[in-house]
C-alpha cells in the first residue's frame, strides 16, 4: 500500500511493532536463576547519577548498591570511613581524605581523587542545577587533588557536622568528562551507569524492572561480594498488587507497605513486617501571613486541638512517633522536648482569648466583626495525606474551627504551597541527610521567608528564632549545637508556625525465608548487599 | 470507558413517527419488558435514597467518633456493610454517595444531550460547511481517548463537582451529535418539513419545533445510557484521586480509599464497587428497554 | 483504494495537529510546572530557576510552541523532563507492551463477542439469550478498575491461598526468572501474565460486540436470501453459519475503530493495577509529573492509533465486502 503518513509517527509505530516481535529474544542471560532476590517498589527510579539525582530510592541505590560514597554512616549514625579509608582534619577549616586503592569502576579503572574532584566541580557548577551541591556542598568551598589517592576539601566556615558533607559517591570522570554540566541530567550514562559499588546495573526496563548483578571482587572490608547473585527490583505502583505479589511469592521484599496493610503481613506466617524510624516528618503549615494564622495564639490553639495520638494509633496503626520539630527523634542531637498535648480545653481558652467565639451558635467560631473561623486545608492526593486531613478536619471542628479540605493532585498542590497561596497545608518533609540544621534553617529562617518559592512557606521569621538557627548552624561541637537546637525547638513549640504531626515509620514486608534484611533510618536499601533469598 | 458500544448497536435512522400514538405504543411495549422495569425500579429506589438520604441513612456519613475503636469494623447488624478507616458507616456513605454520583450523572448528561442535539441538528439540517465543521470537530474529540482528556483537565485544575460535571458534559456530546445528525438527514427531506419550509417558517423554528421533537426517541435512549457511562467515568476519576473533595462521599473515591486494604478490609472497596455496577446496570437496562420500545422495526 | 487511503491519511494530519495543539494550550494554562517535581527541602529558588532555564520553560508560550512544532514535525519528540531521556525511547519502551495487550484483548473480545452474539441470535428470546444479555450488560456496566481489583483478588491472591490448581500472576509481563526458562516456558510465562489484564479489558468490551453481532444477525436472518436458503431446505446450521454469519460479520469489523479509544482509556487503570509497563501508565505518570513532552507525544501516538484503527476498519470493510468501493 502506498501510504503517506507523518514520518515521526510512522517510524515510532514501525519500531514499536518490530520491538514487539523481537521481545523475548535472548539477551545473554546467565545460566540459572539461583540466588535471585526480587524486590517490589512503588515507582520507577530516575537516572543513576549522584550529581543530578533528586529522588530518594535512586539515591539509596547510588549510595548502597551501584556506587561507593566517600564516607558512610554506621548504625548509631556516626560517620565511618568508606571509599576514604582515613581522613585528617586540617584545623577546623579543611579535611584531607585518603582513598582506598582497591575500589574500581566496573570497567576496571581505579576510583581515584580526580573522580572525586570532578564530581565536586560538576556539582558546584550552577549549570548542572545539582541537588548534591545544595544538600552536601553548600559549606564546602574548594577541592584540591594532592595525589591519586589524596584530596583536600576547604570549608566556607567551620561547623559541627563537617564530615557529613561527604556522604556522596563520586562519578567516573573518564565516562562523564565530555558531557556539559547542563546536559548531565540527560546523559546516557544515567541509564547505563558504570558504577563502583557491590552491584552493577545489568538491565533497566522503564516502569518495569531494574536488575542488579553482584560484583565478585568488591573489597572485603566494605562487605565483599553481595549475598544475592542477582537482585531484580520490580516497579509495582498499586499497594494492593504489591501485597498480593508478596503473599503469592512474586516478590521477596515489599519496600513500601502502607500502615493499613501491616495486619495482613503480621497475620501471615509466611511473611514478616519490618518497621523502622523514617526520615519523613508530616506537619500542618499555617500561612503566617494570612488571617487567622497571623496570631500565634490561634496557631497554638489548633496545635492543641489536633490529636496526634489518635492519628498515629488509627491511621498509622501505631507505626509513627509524635513530632515536635523537623529534627528527627532518633538523631543524636534531638532535643528532649515533648509536643503540645491534645487539650481541647486549652484550645478553647486560647481561641476565646484571641477573640474567636461562636457568636451565632452554628458550631463555628466568629471574630468580633463576624468573620467565621474558616479556612482551606490543602494537601496532595496520596492516600495517607487524604486520610490525615479528614481526621484533622474532624478534630478542628470540635474546637469550632471549620477547615475546608482541598485535596489536589501533587503538582497542583505543590505549586500552590510553593507560591504561598494557601491558608493551611498538610505536607511532609523528607530529610535527605543527617545534618540537623539544614531543615530548620530552610523552613523557618526569616531570610528564607522573603525569597519567592523558598522552603519557608509559612513565612515565619522572628529575630529570636533567627539567632538560635544561626547559632545552631555555626556551633563547632555537637554539644554546643545541641543547646541551641533545644532552645529553638521550645520556641517552635510555643510559636507553632507549623504544627508538626508525626514521623512516619518506614514499613516493609518480606517473605520469612529471606535472610539478612535489616532496615534502619539510613534507608530501606542500606543492607541490600546482605539480603539473600532462602 | 465504555461509551460507544451501545452507540454502535443503536439502530440506523428510524422511520418517521406518527404523532402521540407512537409514544403510547412504546409505553405499552416498555411495560411488558420485565428487565427494563426492574432497572427502572432500581433507578427509582436509588433516586429516592439519594433525595431522602438523611432519613434513609442509619448514620452520619461524615462525622467521626472514637476512630481507634470504630475503624474498619466488618459487616455486622450494627453496620450492615461495615465501617471504613475513619469508623464511618459504609452503608450510610453509599446512600449519601448516591447524591453525588446521580447528580453528576444527570447534570452532565443534560449538558451533553443538549449540546449534542443542537450540534447534530445544525449539522444535519444545514449540511454543507456547517456539517463539515461540526463533524470535523466531532472527529477530533472522538480521536482522543476520552478518559485521558478528562484526567488531563481535572488533574491540571482543581477538581470540584462543578468542574467534573462540566468536563464530563462537554466531552460526552459527540455520540448524541452523530445520532441526531443521522436522524435529521433523513427527516429533512420528509414532507412535513418541506411543508413547514414552504410555509416560510424560520429555520430555528423548524429545528426546534419540528425536527427536535422527532429525534427525541433516540436522544432519550442515548441520554439514559449516557448517565450510566458518566457514573462509571466519575468513579474512574475518583479512583485516580481526581474526584470530589473529601469528606464528601462518592462511590469512586470510596473504592479508591479502600483498595489499598482490599485484602484485609474487603468490604470498604467491594460494596461501593457493587453499587456502581448495579446502578449503571439499572440505567443500561432502562436504556435498552427504551430502545426496544421505541424501535418501530421490532414491532411485530 | 490507494487514493482513498492517501486522502484519509492526509486528512488526518490537520486533525492530529489540532489535537496536539489543544493539549499544548491546556498544559500551558495549568498551574504547576515540571521543574517543581524536584520537591526537596534543599532546592533553593536559584537552582529551581536554573532547572527551568535548562528545560526551556522560561520562554514565552509562542516561542515554545514554535520550537516544539518545528522539532515535532521533523520527528524529534524531545527529552522527557521527568525521565531525562529521549521521549522517543519512553514511547518505544511502552508502546509494544500496550499493543500486545490491545491486540490480545481485541482478538479475545471479538471471538467471545461474536460467539455469544450468534448464540443469542439463534436462540432469540430464549432463556440463553436473556441470561447472556444480562451477563453481558453486567460486565459492560462494570468500571474496569473495579473488575481488575476483583479479578486480582480472586484469581491471584485467593487462588493462591486456597490452593487452586491455577493462580495467575498479578503483575508484570514476565516472571523474574524469565531469562532462564525454556522457549515453551517463556511462551506460557508470557501468556499467564497476559490473562488477568487482557481478561479485564475483554470482559468489559465484549458485551458490546455481542449485542452488535446479535443485532446484525437478526437483521440478516430476516433478509430474503436467508428465507430462500431455508426454503431450499438447507440445514439450519448451514444457513446460520454460511449465509447469515458471514454477512453479519462485515459491519462488526468497523467496531475496531470505535473500540480503540475505549481500550486505550481502559489501559490507564489496567496497566496501573496489574503493573503492566505500557502507554496508559506512561501518560498518567507524565500528567502527574507535568512532563509536557511525554504528554504531547503519548497523546499524539494514541490519537494516531485511533485514526489508523478507523482507517484499518474502513479498509477491512472494503476487503470483506466486495460491494463497497472507495475511490
Amino acid at each position: 500500500m502506498e501510504q503517506r503518513s507523518p514520518p515521526s509517527a510512522a517510524s515510532v509505530l514501525l519500531c514499536a511493532a518490530l520491538a514487539a516481535l523481537s521481545a523475548g529474544c535472548g539477551d545473554g542471560a546467565p545460566e540459572s536463576a539461583g540466588g535471585t532476590l526480587v524486590v517490589g517498589v512503588r515507582s520507577d527510579f530516575s537516572g543513576f547519577n549522584a550529581i543530578t539525582n533528586s529522588s530518594q530510592y535512586t539515591d539509596e541505590l547510588i549510595k548502597y548498591a551501584l556506587f561507593t560514597p566517600i564516607v558512610q554512616y554506621d548504625e548509631s549514625l556516626g560517620v565511618r570511613p568508606w571509599l576514604a579509608e582515613s581522613w585528617e582534619l586540617d584545623g577546623d577549616s579543611a579535611v584531607v581524605f585518603t582513598l582506598r586503592s582497591d575500589v574500581r569502576w566496573h570497567d576496571g579503572e581505579p576510583v581515584d581523587a580526580r573522580d572525586v574532584a570532578f564530581t565536586f566541580e560538576r556539582a558546584k557548577d550552577p549549570e548542572a542545577a545539582s541537588l548534591l551541591a545544595e544538600a552536601y556542598l553548600s559549606q564546602v568551598a574548594r577541592a584540591d587533588v594532592i595525589d591519586a589517592r589524596t584530596i583536600r576539601f576547604a570549608y566556607e566556615r567551620p561547623h559541627a557536622q563537617a564530615l557529613e558533607n561527604f556522604w556522596w559517591a563520586p562519578m567516573p570522570e573518564h565516562r562523564l568528562a565530555d558531557v556539559s554540566p547542563a546536559e548531565l541530567r540527560n546523559a546516557d550514562f544515567n541509564r547505563a551507569p558504570v558504577g563502583s559499588g557491590p552491584f552493577r546495573l545489568a538491565e533497566w526496563r522503564a516502569n518495569e524492572r531494574v536488575v542488579l548483578e553482584a560484583v565478585e571482587d568488591f573489597p572485603e572490608e566494605l562487605g565483599g561480594r553481595p549475598s544475592a547473585e542477582r537482585v531484580v527490583i520490580r516497579v509495582i505502583p498499586e499497594a494492593a498488587t504489591r501485597l498480593t505479589e508478596l503473599v503469592t511469592g512474586g516478590i521477596h521484599v515489599d519496600i513500601d507497605v502502607a500502615p493499613d496493610q501491616t495486619d495482613q503481613i503480621e497475620a501471615n506466617p509466611e511473611l514478616e513486617l519490618l518497621s523502622f524510624p523514617g526520615r519523613t516528618v508530616y506537619f500542618v503549615a499555617w500561612n503566617n501571613l494570612r488571617e487567622p494564622f497571623t496570631d500565634a495564639r490561634v496557631r497554638r490553639a489548633l496545635g492543641y486541638a489536633i490529636n496526634r495520638e489518635e492519628i498515629i494509633a488509627a491511621l498509622l496503626e501505631g507505626h509513627g512517633a509524635p513530632a515536635v520539630s523537623p529534627i528527627p527523634p532518633w538523631s543524636p542531637l534531638a532535643p528532649a522536648v515533648e509536643p503540645l498535648p491534645h487539650d481541647t480545653a486549652a484550645a478553647d481558652r486560647l481561641l476565646e482569648e484571641a477573640g474567636w467565639l461562636d457568636r451565632d451558635g452554628d458550631g463555628v467560631r466568629e471574630s468580633e466583626n463576624g468573620a467565621p473561623l474558616r479556612f482551606t486545608l490543602l494537601t496532595s492526593d496520596r492516600a495517607l495525606n487524604r486520610a490525615v486531613v479528614e481526621v484533622v478536619q474532624s478534630h478542628l471542628r470540635r474546637v469550632g474551627a471549620d477547615a475546608r479540605l482541598q485535596v489536589t493532585e501533587f503538582q497542583t498542590m505543590l505549586a500552590q504551597f510553593r507560591s504561598r497561596e494557601y491558608d493551611a497545608a498538610f505536607a511532609n518533609w523528607v530529610l535527605d541527610n543527617f545534618q540537623v540544621g539544614t531543615a530548620p534553617f530552610a523552613l523557618f529562617h526569616s531570610s528564607q521567608a522573603e525569597i519567592a518559592g523558598s522552603a519557608n512557606r509559612t513565612s515565619y521569621g522572628t529575630p529570636a528564632a533567627d539567632s538560635l538557627l544561626e547559632a545552631g548552624r555555626a556551633a563547632v561541637t555537637p554539644d554546643d549545637a545541641a543547646v541551641f537546637w533545644a532552645d529553638f525547638v521550645r520556641l517552635l513549640k510555643e510559636d507553632q508556625p507549623a504544627t508538626f504531626m508525626f514521623w512516619l515509620d518506614e514499613l516493609a514486608g518480606k517473605r520469612a525465608g529471606v535472610t539478612g534484611v535489616d532496615m534502619d533510618p539510613r534507608g530501606e536499601f542500606r543492607g541490600l548487599a546482605d539480603w539473600a533469598p532462602r | 470507558m465504555t461509551e460507544g458500544t451501545l452507540r454502535a448497536a443503536a439502530p440506523p435512522a428510524a422511520p418517521p413517527r406518527e404523532g402521540d400514538s407512537q409514544w403510547a405504543i412504546a409505553a405499552r411495549r416498555f411495560r411488558r419488558d420485565r428487565l427494563a422495569l426492574g432497572g427502572l425500579a432500581l433507578v427509582v429506589i436509588l433516586s429516592g435514597l439519594a433525595i431522602f438520604a438523611p432519613l434513609a441513612a442509619p448514620y452520619d456519613p461524615i462525622a467521626q467518633h472514637d476512630i481507634v475503636a470504630t475503624s474498619l469494623l466488618p459487616p455486622s447488624p450494627a453496620h450492615a456493610l461495615g465501617t471504613d478507616l475513619f469508623g464511618r458507616d459504609v452503608l450510610s456513605r453509599i446512600i449519601y454517595g448516591a447524591r453525588i454520583s446521580l447528580t453528576i450523572g444527570f447534570l452532565a448528561v443534560i449538558i451533553s444531550v443538549t449540546l449534542g442535539t443542537l450540534l447534530g441538528a445544525v449539522a444535519g439540517y444545514f449540511g454543507g460547511w456547517a456539517d463539515t465543521l461540526v463533524m470535523r470537530f466531532t472527529d477530533t474529540v472522538l480521536a482522543f481517548p476520552r478518559l485521558i482528556l478528562l484526567i488531563l483537565i481535572v488533574a491540571l485544575f482543581h477538581p470540584s463537582v462543578l468542574l467534573i460535571i462540566l468536563v464530563l458534559g462537554f466531552t460526552q456530546w459527540p455520540g448524541t451529535a452523530r445520532i441526531v445528525r443521522g436522524e435529521v438527514l433523513s427527516l429533512r427531506e420528509r414532507e412535513f418539513i418541506q411543508a413547514a419550509r414552504a410555509l416560510g417558517f424560520g429555520r430555528a423554528r423548524i429545528i426546534l419545533r419540528h425536527i427536535v421533537p422527532n429525534v427525541l426517541g433516540p436522544v432519550i435512549v442515548a441520554a439514559t445510557l449516557g448517565i450510566g457511562n458518566t457514573i462509571v467515568l466519575e468513579a474512574g476519576l475518583s479512583f485516580l484521586g481526581l474526584g470530589v473533595q473529601p469528606p464528601m462521599p462518592s462511590w469512586g473515591s470510596m473504592v479508591a480509599d479502600g483498595r489499598g486494604n482490599l485484602i484485609g478490609a474487603w468490604w470498604v472497596a467491594t460494596f461501593p464497587g457493587l453499587t456502581i455496577v448495579l446502578t449503571v446496570l439499572a440505567f443500561n437496562l432502562v436504556g435498552d428497554g427504551l430502545r426496544d420500545a421505541l424501535d418501530p422495526r421490532l414491532r411485530q | 483504494m490507494t487514493g482513498f487511503i492517501t486522502r484519509r491519511v492526509l486528512g488526518a494530519i490537520p486533525l492530529l495537529l489540532a489535537v496536539a495543539t489543544l493539549i499544548f494550550i491546556v498544559l500551558d494554562l495549568a498551574p504547576g510546572d515540571p521543574a517543581a517535581q524536584y520537591f526537596n527541602p534543599n532546592v533553593p529558588p536559584e537552582v529551581y530557576e536554573q532547572l527551568r532555564r535548562n528545560l526551556g520553560l522560561d520562554q514565552p508560550l509562542g516561542t515554545r510552541y514554535g520550537k516544539w512544532l518545528g522539532s515535532f514535525l521533523t520527528g524529534d519528540f524531545g527529552y522527557s523532563f521527568a525521565q531525562n531521556r529521549p521521549v522517543a525511547n519512553v514511547v518505544l519502551d511502552a508502546l509494544p507492551n500496550t499493543l500486545l495487550l490491545a491486540v490480545v484483548a481485541i482478538g479475545a473480545m471479538f471471538v467471545v463477542g461474536v460467539l455469544v452474539g450468534v448464540l443469542q441470535a439463534v436462540r432469540q428470546h430464549g432463556w440463553a439469550d436473556r441470561i447472556l444479555s444480562v451477563i453481558g450488560l453486567f460486565f459492560y456496566s462494570m468500571p474496569s478498575f473495579w473488575l481488575a481489583l476483583m479479578l486480582m483478588l480472586v484469581f491471584s491472591l485467593k487462588a493462591h491461598q486456597w490452593g487452586w490448581p491455577i493462580a495467575f500472576p498479578a503483575t508484570g509481563i514476565t516472571s523474574f526468572d524469565y531469562e532462564f526458562l525454556s522457549p515453551w516456558g517463556k511462551f506460557t510465562d508470557r501468556l499467564s501474565h497476559l490473562v488477568l489484564p487482557a481478561t479485564t479489558l475483554t470482559l468489559v468490551l465484549a458485551a458490546g460486540v455481542a449485542r452488535y453481532t446479535r443485532g446484525q444477525m437478526l437483521e440478516v436472518i430476516r433478509q430474503d436470501y436467508i428465507r430462500t436458503a431455508r426454503a431450499k431446505g438447507l440445514p439450519e446450521r448451514t444457513v446460520v453459519l454460511k449465509h447469515a454469519l458471514r454477512n453479519s460479520l462485515i459491519p462488526v469489523v468497523t467496531l475496531v475503530g470505535l473500540y480503540l479509544p475505549l481500550l486505550f482509556s481502559g489501559t490507564v487503570f489496567v496497566e496501573t493495577i496489574f503493573s503492566w509497563p505500557g502507554m496508559g501508565r506512561v501518560i498518567f505518570d507524565a500528567i502527574s509529573q507535568r512532563d509536557a513532552p511525554v504528554i504531547m507525544a503519548t497523546s499524539f501516538v494514541f490519537a494516531t492509533l485511533v485514526v489508523m484503527g478507523n482507517l484499518l476498519a474502513d479498509v477491512l470493510y472494503a476487503v470483506v465486502d466486495p460491494r463497497i468501493r472507495y475511490d
